[in-house]
């Protein structure tokens, strides 16, 4: 029987969202090894024209969970939902992009069959019939080759970013069908009551040509608005910061650049005393240009810096600060 | 209410992991261990409801070896009421979900109204646990919790979105929540917190008073196998200025980002 894989459709204001395409490109490599069958689930109240665009950029069939509870996200609905569609056609595999939604929900499934989640993965290795997934254990010090070596459904969640959806096809043509699913609504037992914007948007760094940020190596806010804020003003830079730095109330929200604050895209991006963790880089992708300065010469920053001074912010900053202003003068 | 936090010992942030002879792991002996940062903010966020309820009990659990102890003591001199050590070797090894097993079965046997973790342990960082806990114990369960409060019998609570933006929500209780880093500040732990943990009692439940049975749990139990670890492939194309002085590396710096990358 070929191997089915389950990707489990995230969606946002009536769109797919990129990471459930990564997870379909993910999907189809799995697929492709095994001469497998990539099968879609969007749960919501609608979900047709979803599952229509889904079938269109590579599964090969598509499911439509529709009942009026899922017309927003509970966990106990998209819980069931799934959780029947996984009972009927029994995948090998079920994916999902390693989100908030899907970290909130995800293990709630695999738990009923005894499964754990190879959580945030960054790639894959094809093993005759088993799939080795890749994982980043200690905040990225290391890549673990893992396994599960239970019995199918197996879980997978990936992370931002580490399978590319840039080459599925536009005109796929996987069938959809629309089921109605039955949800007992007594069992919908987180009850939301509202969705809100946090803090304040008075900053808005997705516009500066120039970011600086600091990061919890900076030590005090002190150090913070000595070292940073000298260095964004030789170089006229706006200031960011990572999220411990907001936590401490250095600098207020509305500054955090990553996954729970704001996505950039400068021509230069200074990162000073940051170390480069997941959620900080989503955010940065977009720099076109990335200077890192950290004393760990291991921290994860320099994989996505062009240019890396490793040492103490203390010492580089003030050089860098004077060696501009020399610049400058000539 | 009866409040059960689930920590777990991690090598401390600035640790110097080495990986073991088989490259499956990291070498343990010589390492400073501490309490995993979100798993503070779960005790913490115990130790806040406790006392805005003006009652109830606080019972702060870890599964590890002996070690962990200090975990717990830590834990208990921040003002925990009791801890339970999984220290059986019978728990040892495993995976998020032969963990949840057991910590399900004390959250059952301890008849916990609410367990609090952390989010993600920051070893492993599978990230999972709690949750499925949660389905394991068929409760309701937010992961990513930044605030909680409890409003007529049930948990008003606030969860972490994308992008800066939180949902609020009623979850009614016996629940699970997985508490975010960062939401507070967590007490540092007294002398006097010290001295009273020290008379606070520690139990070790084993598997069979839990009512586990081993092929359930820990090694044996596991489903996920980590078949090698290496450091990752330096993936990226970071140039590094290296000079022995800060000033030179600055100007060469300088030069390559005015010249080179043309960004200033
Ligand atoms: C759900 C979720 C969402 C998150 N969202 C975000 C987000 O939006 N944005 C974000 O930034 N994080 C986010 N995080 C947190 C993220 O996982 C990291 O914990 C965080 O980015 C780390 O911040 P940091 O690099 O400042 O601190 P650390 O990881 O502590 O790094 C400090 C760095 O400074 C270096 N350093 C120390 N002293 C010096 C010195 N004197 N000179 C030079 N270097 C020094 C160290 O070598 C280290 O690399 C999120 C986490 C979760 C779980």
């Amino acid at each position: 029987m070929s191997k089915k894989i389950l990707v489990v459709v995230e969606h946002e204001e009536g769109k797919i969202r990129r990471g459930s395409l990564e997870a379909l490109a993910a999907a189809r490599q799995l697929a492709e090894a095994w001469g497998g069958q990539v099968i879609g689930a969007v749960a919501a109240d609608q979900a047709t024209s979803l599952a229509e665009e889904f079938a269109r950029r590579g599964a090969d069939q598509v499911v439509a969970l529709e009942h009026p509870a899922l017309a927003r996200y509970t966990p106990d609905g998209y819980r069931q939902a799934i959780a029947g569609l996984i009972e009927e056609i029994a995948p090998e595999w079920v994916l999902m992009a390693h989100t908030y939604l899907a970290q909130d929900m995800l293990p709630l499934v695999s738990a009923a069959s005894g499964a754990p989640v190879l959580s945030d993965c960054v790639g894959v290795e094809i093993d005759g019939e088993r799939a080795v997934f890749l994982r980043q254990p200690y905040d990225a010090k290391f890549v673990a080759r893992t396994v599960d070596n239970g019995p199918a459904p197996h879980f997978a969640t990936l992370q931002s970013g580490a399978f590319p959806a840039d080459d599925l096809p536009e005109n796929h043509g996987g069938t959809v069908s629309t089921h109605a699913v039955e949800i007992d609504a007594a069992a919908l037992r987180r009850e939301v009551l509202e969705v809100r914007e946090v803090g304040d948007r008075t900053v808005d760094l997705s516009a500066s040509e120039v970011v600086v940020a600091g990061g919890r190596g900076l030590g005090s806010k002190e150090k913070f608005d000595e070292l940073v804020g000298s260095l964004a003003q030789a170089l006229g830079a706006a200031i960011g910061a990572s999220r411990p730095v907001v936590d401490s109330e250095w600098l207020p929200h509305a500054h955090q650049i990553g996954s729970s604050g704001q996505a950039i895209t400068p021509k230069l991006y200074v990162a000073l005393g940051i170390s480069g963790a997941i959620q900080h880089v989503v955010g940065i992708r977009g720099a076109q240009c990335i200077v890192a300065i950290n004393r760990d010469k291991e921290a994860p920053i320099f994989n996505e810096a062009t240019y890396g001074i490793v040492g103490d912010v203390a010492e580089v900053v003030p050089a860098l600060v004077a060696a501009i202003e020399e610049a400058r003068a000539q | 209410m009866k409040i059960l936090v689930c920590i777990k010992q991690v090598p401390d942030k600035d640790a110097r992991l080495v990986l073991d002879d088989a490259g499956r792991g990291i070498v343990q002996a010589d390492l400073n261990w501490e309490v995993n940062e979100s798993d503070r903010y779960a005790v913490e966020t115990g130790l806040r409801l406790k006392q805005t309820l003006g009652q109830g009990e606080v019972v702060v659990c870890t599964l590890g070896p002996d070690r962990a102890r200090k975990a717990l003591n830590t834990a208990l001199a921040m003002g925990a009421d009791r801890g339970i050590h999984l220290s059986d070797p019978d728990y040892r090894g495993g995976d998020p979900m032969t963990v949840a097993r057991v910590l399900a079965a004390v959250a059952r046997s301890e008849q916990a109204e609410l367990v609090l973790c952390g989010t993600r342990s920051d070893d492993e960082g599978y990230g999972q646990t709690p949750i499925l806990l949660a389905g394991l114990l068929d409760r309701p369960a937010v992961f990513l919790t930044m605030g909680v409060e409890v409003q007529d019998g049930s948990l008003k609570v606030i969860r972490e979105l994308e992008a800066g933006r939180q949902e609020e929500s009623i979850v009614p209780l016996p629940a699970v929540l997985a508490i975010q880093s960062g939401i507070y500040e967590v007490r540092y732990t007294s002398l006097k917190g010290i001295m009273a943990a020290k008379r606070k009692k520690v139990t070790q439940p084993t598997p069979t008073e839990l009512g586990l049975s081993s092929d359930q749990i820990g090694g044996t139990g596991q489903r996920i196998e980590v078949l090698s670890m290496a450091p990752p492939e330096a993936g990226g194309h970071c140039e590094f200025i290296e000079a022995d002085k800060p000033d030179v590396a600055a100007r060469e710096l300088v030069e390559k980002l005015r010249r080179e990358a043309k960004v200033i």
